[in-house]
This record gives C-alpha cells, sequence and structure tokens, in this order.
C-alpha cells in the first residue's frame, strides 16, 4: 500500500465511523490489533489497553454505550510509509449525565497488509476526566 | 525541507533539548511559531498555549530550570510533506525535588523555510501531574469496566 492509498484509507475509515458504519471498522482491524490510550483507568470505560480483534470491537462497543460520538473532526493526518498520525477534535456526549465533552485527541496508527494493527491515543486526560467528572480536581501546586 | 532534512531536524532538536543549547532554538524557531501544549501547566511547567518566538525561548528556558532532561528516546517518527509526527519517552528529574519522571509525549511539528512554525505536544497529563506532585489522585471511576 502507498502512501496515498493509506492516507485515503485512513481517511475513508473515519469517514465510515463517523456515518456508524461499522462493518468497515471491523473488516479493517487486524485479527492482533492492539489498542492503547494513554489516560488513567478511572476516565475510561475500558482497559488501558486491549489485545485482539473481538476484544477491541467489544471495548469499542463499550465506548459506545458510554458516550455518543456528537463530533468527529479530523484536523490533520499524516502518512509515513505503513504509519499515520491523526490529530483529532472530538466532541463526546456521556450518556448517563447529558455532560458534552470536547477534546483533541492524537492518534497513532500502524497498519499490516492494509489491516489497522497498532492504535495508540493520547489526549490531555487531566482535563478530559475533569469533563467527565463535571468539576476541576484539586491538587497540590507543582511548580511556582 | 527534504524528509531527511527533517529528521536531522528532529535529532538536533532533541540532541540541543538534553542538553540546553538555547542557541540551537534560537536558530530553529520561526518568528511567528505557535506552540501549545495539551496539558496543564500545573503537570508540565509551560502555559496551553505560546505564541511567537520570544515567548516560546522564554518557555523553554523556564522548562529547563524547572526540568533537567536526562534521557530522550524516538520511539517513533513520521514525516509528511512539510510536518513531522515525533513519539518520544522521556525522563526527566525535577530540579527542584530531585524527583525523577516518566513520560510518554507525541509531537507534532510544522516547518517553513528550515524554520519550526508550529509545535503542538499530548501526553498523559494526568499521570504527568500526579508525578510532578509526587502522589497519587483520589478520583472516582467514572464508568463502570
Amino acid at each position: 500500500m502507498t502512501s496515498e492509498e493509506l492516507r485515503g484509507l485512513v481517511y475513508r475509515s473515519y469517514e465510515a465511523f463517523d456515518r456508524g458504519d461499522r462493518s468497515f471498522v471491523i473488516d479493517l482491524f487486524h485479527d492482533d490489533i492492539q489498542w492503547r490510550m494513554l489516560a488513567p483507568p478511572e476516565a475510561l470505560p475500558i482497559p488501558n489497553v486491549v489485545k485482539g480483534k473481538p476484544q477491541v470491537l467489544a471495548a469499542l462497543q463499550r465506548i459506545d454505550e458510554v458516550v455518543e460520538i456528537v463530533r468527529n473532526e479530523l484536523l490533520l493526518v499524516m502518512v509515513d510509509g505503513h504509519r499515520a498520525a491523526v490529530v483529532c477534535d472530538r466532541v463526546l456526549r456521556q450518556r448517563a449525565s447529558g455532560r458534552v465533552m470536547r477534546y483533541k485527541v492524537a492518534a497513532f496508527q500502524t497498519y499490516q497488509d492494509g489491516k489497522l494493527i497498532e492504535y495508540l491515543a493520547f489526549a490531555d486526560s487531566l482535563d478530559l476526566l475533569e469533563q467527565q467528572l463535571g468539576h476541576e480536581l484539586e491538587f497540590p501546586t507543582a511548580y511556582t | 525541507m527534504t524528509p531527511q532534512a527533517i529528521r536531522e531536524y528532529i535529532d538536533n532538536w532533541y540532541g540541543a533539548h538534553q542538553r540546553g543549547d538555547a542557541a540551537f532554538f534560537a536558530r530553529m524557531l520561526a518568528d511567528d511559531v505557535e506552540w501549545t501544549m495539551h496539558g496543564p501547566p500545573q503537570a508540565f511547567p509551560v502555559a496551553n498555549t505560546l505564541y511567537g518566538k520570544a515567548a516560546v525561548l522564554k518557555a523553554l528556558k523556564e522548562i529547563g530550570e524547572a526540568l533537567n532532561v536526562v534521557r530522550n528516546v524516538h520511539r517513533e517518527v513520521l514525516v509528511d510533506g512539510d510536518r513531522a509526527a515525533v513519539i518520544s519517552d522521556r525522563t526527566v528529574i525535577q530540579r527542584a525535588t530531585g524527583r525523577t519522571m516518566v513520560y510518554r509525549v507525541a509531537a507534532f511539528l510544522q516547518f517553513r523555510d528550515d524554520k519550526l512554525v508550529s509545535y503542538q505536544a499530548f501526553y498523559d497529563s494526568f499521570d504527568m501531574l500526579e508525578q510532578a506532585i509526587g502522589q497519587p489522585l483520589d478520583v472516582p471511576q467514572v464508568y463502570q469496566t
């Protein structure tokens, strides 16, 4: 797969996910996919690391049970060989509380044989947790 | 810039960062550089957003005064056109406390005319904050897992 083919695949995958085309996403995942999110476990409805296609699909289903994706705007898509890096501006609604959260997420993706085999996401996890809780956290000052 | 030139730039950047080479950053930053940290100053000692070379140089100096970078390892470097994305595993020592902090940071860079015009970094700010204050934060579980 060329870099431009991969770039097209990344765009199509996000478009498919946005319109609810779960079959596209299911076909995209490699059987040995590893899904990682750098955030405190308290902020996530799934483990920080999930391995294997059935497990990742179940994890995404679990996420869908607790939050609704209101908007997922691609801000940046970079491709280099078989890897991609994406920055999204994401808006979620917490189903239980109706609370709306907005954050940016950076996701690094590795593809093998045209399928996503690794996904690693970064976000401002403190801000995300505070938005999910609905209040700011109190903590000592680290730097003056 | 060619992809190779960008990769060399990145190698030089992080080396300069580790040795606190202020002159390197003074040469490499565009006058209108935009700098974004996706995390609060409480976790990492720099404002969320900075604009302009002078502001970024000042912030880099302040970071150097607060943190000593003892190790920086590139885990991934992607180059696409005039942009780069880098994942680094970094070890720093908080100078005031001697506390060692280890974190992974994802940085997105954009270059123009051989200078850095945009930088944004993502990291697990909650974990970084806990390391910076030297204690875990007691927070409730938001969701049932």
